[in-house]
């Protein structure tokens, strides 16, 4: 039979359950916008029952702590999905600066003016619109003069364009640093927590221990693409996409940052994980595809653009006779070969009558050479793949925009989806103040129930002490 | 699902990203054009640059064709002067072969056939902006010098020193204009249908200098055709200057064509933009009234006895 102390030691269990319970709740109200905080809940066991002369009564309740609320495989998705967000989000940023770049591609001319922004395709047909000029007068000096002057523009295009390249590339390649630095700091937070999470008991969530991981590998996710690998007592391994290891157990391994001609690598240790890093994502794998590919690609264009026109002009001019009747020499100084031609060309004629308007041999009065000059500009070139240059940077443009709007389209695809798996997250793991208040609310009833109980038991043993009679309430 | 502060951070997101959308919509509004990045539209951004240099060779074509029209109106006016200058040369030698003149008369028509000649020469010679018009390519050397003779009974001759050589100006259309011309063809052709002009004015001098009127007669009918042949060099000009005219006509509906084409492409449907723009601004204010409600609503807390 059961006695009045067991409905006291069960009365007192529920009191120190419901306390536990309330802390519960007072800490998931205190960090409702703790960012990385993720919600715990009591863990309530019934107590065993006891065997009171062959009646089985009831325990009371355990309490046996509180459990973060966290799905460890949707966690591992939303990484996932931010390296991959966060790649193409890196990348789209500085695509847009890349094709901020060739913008005046979007200039519209007005009725019969002739536009003039300083782009690449202004100045050249206003460089072959001079040379037509020339064709119509070839003695004309000024006329030589603005050949000249459209010449310079031209080249200065180019330059503008490659330096701006290369400027972009320059901050990207810093910032790629600078996310390796942040990256490292990360990994090293990493490998330490692991060491405390492995020395906890392996079959329960680590808690705190485990929100502060799950916040660095969130964050690190923006940063780096990693695979991530669970092992023995709860710890994670780091990898990179093709398997080079970064964080084993409690050690980290870091990472630093070369430049290999010209193109940003990536190394641990001395291992060239670059390709991982690309394949990975990550605003590093992002970033390194706009600085080893897009850019270069881009200036591989306009280099061979600058170099086949220049070169095409130069061949004509060198061919043809000048105002003196001399042999003319090159318009452009040019370098041996395309690469880095946008950035090294330059008007190498200073003297306006070296331009050589006429078919060699012919007098001051022939624009032949001129003409065909000026012809260069609706002539498919070998070296532009059988395209005019206008018609060279036209493809050149389309395809810079259809990448960059590619990437956006991607790009928002992927925000939905980690939006989506997120609010998942949140649902889960994130701070209800509703629930909390329900809780509270729970407990406070539960609390006051179990103290009635204690009370009531406590009258109980007072008047069973007295033999029945009840004593005066003080 | 729960709503925790999280989620209302989600909304905030997406109220950002409204308003982007509708900073890009103004934006299209106020510039008038859809198109202002490459990736808005990358095809169009293509076809633009096409269409661009397609107009920049238009506009390039018009200063040139204007400025060969200059040479081509000059040239009119040099050839219509030596046209008249010969009429005049005919009327003149006609009266010095008419019998009645006497020494002196004989000695005014030579004076003035060779005033006639000299004026001839000069317009054969004549420049515009700096270049010989009729030298062929060779703009730079005064084509046509006159050596007097050494002999007094033979005429004097004139030389060409320009070339034969032509060049055009061709048209966005493929026509090519001629932009010089071979003096030699125009005043000292003796091919068949041409007649060597400064050559038989020469001849017609020193035949009033020797009094060979039988002479003289012949070469004045032959100054005739000259009149005739010149007339029809003229002609030619006139072709060319017209069918530049022409060439430029269809040159500027080109050019509007293809800005009509370029504003189809890269503008703005106005209405269209602003019809977004209102759907847009109406999703902004229902997504601000449901942030605004869910924060007023706050929590259970709120309602809990206090």
């Amino acid at each position: 039979m059961a006695t009045l102390s067991t409905s006291w030691n069960i009365s007192m269990s529920a009191l120190k359950a419901d306390q536990a319970a309330l802390a519960t709740t007072a800490n998931n109200s205190a960090n409702a916008t703790t960012p990385g905080y993720t919600e715990q809940a009591a863990i309530w066991q019934q107590a065993d029952s006891i065997e009171v002369g062959q009646q089985a009564v009831g325990g009371g309740v355990m309490d046996l702590g509180a459990a973060s609320q966290r799905d460890l495989v949707l966690n591992k998705s939303i990484d996932v999905q931010t390296q991959v967000e966060a790649a193409t989000s890196s990348r789209l940023g500085a695509l847009q600066n890349l094709q901020a770049t060739f913008a005046s591609a979007t200039t519209v001319s007005s009725a019969g003016v002739s536009s003039s922004d300083g782009g690449i395709s202004s100045s050249l047909s206003g460089f072959f619109g001079s040379l037509e000029q020339l064709e119509a007068s070839p003695a004309d000096v000024s006329i030589r003069q603005s050949v000249l002057a459209s010449a310079s523009t031209l080249a200065s295009s180019f330059n503008d364009a490659a330096s701006s390249l290369q400027q972009q590339q320059q901050s990207i390649n810093g910032e790629v640093s600078s996310v390796v630095t942040q990256a490292n700091g990360l990994l090293t937070s990493l490998a330490g927590l692991n060491a405390e999470i492995e020395s906890q008991d392996p079959k329960k969530d680590a808690g705190t221990l485990e929100d502060q991981r799950q916040q660095d590998l969130a964050a690190l996710s923006q940063l780096l693409g990693v695979q991530q690998t669970t092992t023995e007592k709860n710890g994670i391994a780091l990898s990179t996409a093709d398997g080079v290891p970064l964080v084993e157990g409690s050690s980290a391994l870091t990472l630093s940052v070369a430049d290999v001609n010209g193109a940003t690598h990536i190394y641990q240790g001395s291992t060239d994980i670059t390709q991982g890093v690309l394949a990975g994502g990550g605003q590093a794998g992002g970033m390194i595809q706009v600085a080893n590919q897009d850019i270069p690609t881009a200036m591989s264009a306009i280099d061979n653009l600058a170099y086949q026109v220049g070169k095409q002009v130069n061949t004509l001019n060198e061919g043809g006779s000048d105002l003196n009747g001399n042999a003319g020499g090159a318009i452009f100084t040019l370098p041996a070969a395309a690469a880095g031609s946008a950035e090294a060309i330059s008007v190498a004629l200073t003297d306006p009558s070296t331009l050589a308007a006429a078919s060699s041999g012919e007098g001051t009065a022939d624009g032949t050479n001129a003409a065909a000059m000026a012809a260069l500009a609706s002539t498919s070139l070998g070296g532009l793949t059988n395209l005019t240059p206008a018609n060279y940077y036209s493809s050149f443009t389309s395809a810079l925009g259809s990448t960059v709007s590619s990437v956006s389209s991607t790009n928002t695809a992927q925000q939905a989806s980690l939006a989506q798996l997120k609010n998942q997250q949140t649902a889960l793991s994130g701070v209800s103040l509703d629930s909390e208040a329900t809780s509270l609310e729970t407990m406070e009833q539960a609390y006051q129930a179990a103290s009635k109980v204690f009370t009531i038991i406590d009258t109980l043993v007072a008047s069973s002490i007295n033999l029945g009679i009840e004593t005066a309430a003080t | 699902m729960q709503i925790s502060a999280s989620y209302l951070a989600g909304l905030t997101g997406s109220l950002n990203q409204l308003t982007t959308k509708e900073q890009s919509l103004t934006n299209e509004l106020s510039s008038g054009l859809a198109v202002n990045a490459l990736s808005d539209d990358p095809v169009a951004v293509g076809e633009n640059v096409t269409l661009s240099a397609q107009l920049q060779q238009d506009v390039s074509y018009q200063r040139a064709s204007t400025s060969v029209s200059s040479v081509l109106q000059v040239q009119d006016s040099a050839v219509a002067s030596v046209i008249s200058q010969l009429t005049q040369a005919i009327t003149v030698a006609t009266q010095g072969t008419n019998g009645t003149q006497n020494a002196s008369d004989t000695e005014a028509t030579t004076t003035e056939l060779t005033g006639i000649r000299a004026e001839i020469l000069s317009v054969a010679n004549t420049t515009f902006q700096g270049s010989y018009l009729f030298a062929g390519s060779k703009g730079q050397v005064e084509p046509f010098t006159l050596s007097a003779s050494s002999v007094t009974t033979q005429p004097a001759s004139v030389t060409y020193q320009g070339d034969s050589h032509v060049s055009y100006l061709q048209a966005p259309g493929g026509s090519e204009i001629p932009i010089t011309t071979d003096g030699s063809k125009l005043f000292l052709n003796s091919a068949a249908g041409a007649t060597n002009i400064l050559g038989t004015l020469n001849q017609l001098i020193s035949a009033f200098q020797n009094g060979n009127t039988t002479a003289a007669t012949s070469l004045t009918t032959t100054l005739n055709g000259s009149v005739s042949f010149l007339s029809t060099q003229r002609a030619n000009i006139d072709d060319s200057l017209s069918s530049i005219k022409t060439e430029q006509n269809s040159v500027t509906s080109q050019s509007t064509q293809l800005i009509v084409q370029q504003t189809a492409l890269m503008g703005a449907d106005t209405a269209q933009v602003a019809t977004s723009l209102s759907t847009t601004e109406n999703q902004q204010t229902g997504l601000e009234d449901a942030i605004a409600a869910l924060e007023k609503q706050g929590s259970l807390f709120n309602l809990l006895a206090t």
